[in-house]
């Protein structure tokens, strides 16, 4: 341990007494928070989940951008990504895990799909099912290295259509409320069928955006992943 | 001064500052890039426990309406971490990119020695 290093336990230190300090005056969170306002979301949205409420369609337009962050990101690993392929490419694991991935992967896979179509009326949405979907891409990258031809849909062209469909989805919905003269991203005011509430087929476009950001969320991750394995082929 | 009982029931908060002050000491303390990112990841869980568990109500359950007599948590902070989230794997992924690129420049990922290179350079 270096000077340096005791100056940095003693500032970590204090920093960590103050905020404790703070800490003790902080109220604790108590009671129901849930007014008459939040119980009227069912009916303005059509979703009964609120989180899914709050990032499709309130705030429909950050959750936009929130993909267009995961886009960017992956195009700079794209860009800065290796000119060496890595030595874990033609590498394929022992039998015994390609059996056992096969077994699992479709399982993996179809968990995902049900999270992203049943994130309005259960707790899920685009985002989580995004993030198991690209998941399932990288347990089988990992398995039967990137050059596999045994799962080509999770290939790196096909990543990049769905990511570019997913955003285009994303966009297309945006643009009907436009067309409709309302606003841009607008759910109930559209015009669109909300449904019962809690039923499937709910909630307007609420579903489609959330399979929209779900294709975006899971190709995005599994293009950062194989961008940073190997050169664009 | 320090009110033990509150203490205990911010017992969330608690973690996440230990959480906090331990990635900072991470990125703070290692010459090495790949674990200060490490570093840097385990503070953003510190906030988005943080974050959560301001939104979370005791014996509350998740945010799906339309059930009787349940306590339902705050669904605001749990929207925004989500973003949070994703922000933080697009940053994670850029500096592992920008460390490989190091890497393939300066042949290491330790500070001190990629700054002594450097120092040699100029």
């Amino acid at each position: 341990m270096s000077k340096h290093h005791y100056v940095l336990v003693g500032v970590l230190s204090i920093s960590f007494l103050i905020t404790v300090f703070a800490m003790c005056q902080l109220p604790e969170s108590s009671g129901s928070f849930l007014g008459g306002e939040a119980l009227l979301v069912p009916q303005e949205t059509g979703v009964i989940n609120l989180v899914a409420a709050v990032l499709y369609d309130y705030r429909g337009l950050d959750t936009l951008g929130e993909t267009v962050v995961i886009f960017a990101a992956s195009l700079v690993v794209s860009l800065l990504a290796t000119n060496m392929p890595s030595k874990m490419l033609h590498t394929q694991l022992s039998p015994l895990v390609q059996y056992g991935v096969d077994l699992t992967l479709p399982f993996i896979l179809l968990f995902g799909f049900y999270i992203i179509l049943f994130g309005h009326i259960s707790p899920g949405g685009g985002f989580t099912g995004g993030a198991m979907l690209a998941s399932g891409a990288i347990v089988a990258t990992i398995t039967y290295s990137t050059t596999n031809k045994h799962y080509t849909i999770l290939s790196h062209q096909a990543n990049n259509k769905i990511e570019v469909l997913g955003l285009g989805t994303f966009l297309g919905i945006g643009l009907v409320g436009v067309a409709v003269n309302s606003f841009f991203l607008a759910n109930a005011a559209s015009g669109v069928s909300l449904g019962t509430p809690g039923t499937l087929l709910s909630g307007g476009w609420i579903p489609l955006l959330s399979v929209a950001s779900g294709m975006k969320v899971g190709a995005g991750l599994s293009l950062i992943f194989s961008g940073l394995l190997e050169e664009d082929s | 001064m320090f009110d033990f009982v509150r203490l205990a029931d911010n017992a969330f908060y608690g973690m996440a500052i230990i959480l906090f002050l331990t990635g900072f000491w991470i990125m703070l303390s290692h010459a090495n890039l790949i674990k200060k990112i490490i570093g840097m990841n385990i503070m953003e869980s510190a906030i988005f426990l943080f974050f959560v568990a301001i939104g979370y109500i005791k014996g509350g359950s998740a945010p799906i309406l339309g059930r009787e007599g349940v306590t339902y948590i705050n669904p605001l902070p749990s929207a925004l971490i989500l973003t949070g989230i994703v922000v933080s794997v697009s940053v994670t992924a850029f500096a592992l990119a920008l460390v490989v690129k190091l890497y393939q420049h300066y042949g290491t990922v330790n500070v001190d020695e990629i700054t002594q290179i450097r120092r040699g350079e100029a």
